[in-house]
Formats: structure tokens, sequence, C-alpha cells
């Protein structure tokens, strides 16, 4: 009985990964509630293209379990570490590419609207 | 929830997943000598047969008890991502070892045969567990 339980245990978390994995990676990302918002969440920036207006604050929540960061080379942006749960704000005066350089893969980018 | 996970480990899952990881990686490589010790290939371990299977059934409870717990974390929580490499990675061994293990009861338990592939299949999850310990290490480090 207990084997029984073991394997269907066992079985039900490896099928569980897999279909966890599976619907995530179709469900997306949906846009974040709040404007001027980037959210960081699932190893990835959400949007992956944030338009905001020239001299407005943009926001970088990090709603992930692991720490990220916020790197530019034009203009030079460091954020340092952003603990899951902290934020990162900077005003934006010029449209720029961005990446987490601890996560390979990870990158979005602010455009200017109008 | 995983605001949820990150606030009871005080933002800090991701080491206590390395934490948690490293005592299982380390129960599987006890099971490895124990298993070797009761086979009759003993290294490492002068105990007899009989404490070694002891050892073994309660070091590999408490390793599957805690490996199942960090992967229930991992499911609800953070799954899903498939980049970078190293993430994806993590996520294939988890799959894999827990694949393993149900076959290993299914074999043992249930079907109460396979004894032939038990050091098969012991070795391959001991190696399973070492490369989903790496991974984890490997994203902590980055992070750091």
């Amino acid at each position: 009985m207990g084997g029984i339980l073991a394997v269907i245990l066992f079985a039900g978390l490896a099928v569980a990964a897999v279909v966890t994995i599976l619907y995530r990676q179709n469900q997306g990302t949906s846009a974040p509630a709040k404007a001027n918002t980037v959210v960081m969440a699932q190893i990835a920036f959400n949007p992956k293209t944030l338009t905001a207006a020239k001299g407005s604050e943009v926001v970088f929540e990090n709603k992930d379990v692991a720490p990220h960061n916020v790197t530019a080379d034009d203009p030079q942006i460091s954020s340092g570490t952003i603990a899951p749960g902290k934020t990162f704000r900077l005003v934006v005066q010029q449209p720029f590419d961005y990446r987490c350089t601890i996560h390979p893969g990870m990158d979005a980018k602010v455009v200017l609207a109008g | 929830m995983i605001k949820f996970l990150n606030d009871i480990t005080g933002g800090h899952l991701l080491l206590w997943k390395v934490m948690v990881t490293s005592v299982v990686f380390a129960l599987a490589g006890l099971q490895v000598a124990m298993a070797a010790r009761f086979w009759g290939r003993p290294f490492l371990v002068a105990l007899s047969p009989g404490t070694a299977v002891r050892v073994h059934r309660v070091s590999g409870r408490l390793a599957l008890t805690l490996g199942v717990l960090v992967a229930l974390t991992c499911i609800v929580g953070p799954a899903g991502p498939l980049s970078p490499t190293r993430v994806a990675l993590h996520s294939i061994f988890g799959i894999l070892v827990f694949t393993v293990l149900a076959v290993k009861f299914l074999l043992l338990k249930v079907l109460r045969q396979g004894d032939s592939v038990l050091p098969l299949i012991g070795s391959l999850l001991f190696l399973a567990f070492g490369a989903i310990w790496a991974t984890s290490v490997a994203d902590y480090v980055a992070a750091k």
C-alpha cells in the first residue's frame, strides 16, 4: 500500500512539474496593472517593451524568487542587486535597452512615448 | 504564492533551497555508501550490513521528505522559466529524479522485482540529485 502511494506521489510530482512548466510557458505574461511599472517575475521583465514619457519615473518591481538587476550601457544604469520584494526606480530621459546580468537572456527595453 | 514564499524566507528563498538541496545531496551520497555496504561493495563506511540497511532507510526517508518539500516549493512557486539554460536543466533534473523514484518504488515495492537494476537506479538518483544541487548553487552564485 505504502509502495503504491509512493509511486503515485513521485510520479505525480514529475507530472505536475511538466504540466506546470508547459502551462506557464503557454500562459505568457500579461502587462502589469500599474502604468510605468516593470515587473520582474519568472525570470523575465514584463512588459518586454515599456512606453514611458520623457522625464517620468519608472518603477521596477522584483516579484520573483530570485534577485535581479537592471543594467544598461547607454545610458549607464546599474541598479545593483534588487532582492525579491524590492523595487528600483529611475527617471527616464531617453530610450534604452536593459538586461539582468544575473540571468542571461532576461532583457527588455524602454521607449519614449510620442 | 511567490510572495508568501519570499516572506517566510525573508526574501532568501534561493538560499534556503540551496541549503536544503545540499542536505538532500549529502544524504543521497550517504544512501549510495550504505547501499554499497549491504550490496557487498563497502567503501568509506565500516558498518554492519544490518546497520547500513537501517541507516539507508532512515536517511532515505529524510532525503525524500526534504526533496518533496523543495520540489513542491518549486512547483507552486518559480517553476516555469526555461531560460537561462541552468534553470531549464534544474527543471529537467528535478523531473528526472521523481520519475526515477517512481520507477524505483514501482519495481521495489509494487512489482517486487528488478533487484539487479537497483544499484543503477541508486547511482542515477545520486547523480541527478548532484545535478539539481549544482544548478541550484549556480543560480545562487550567479546572483551574488
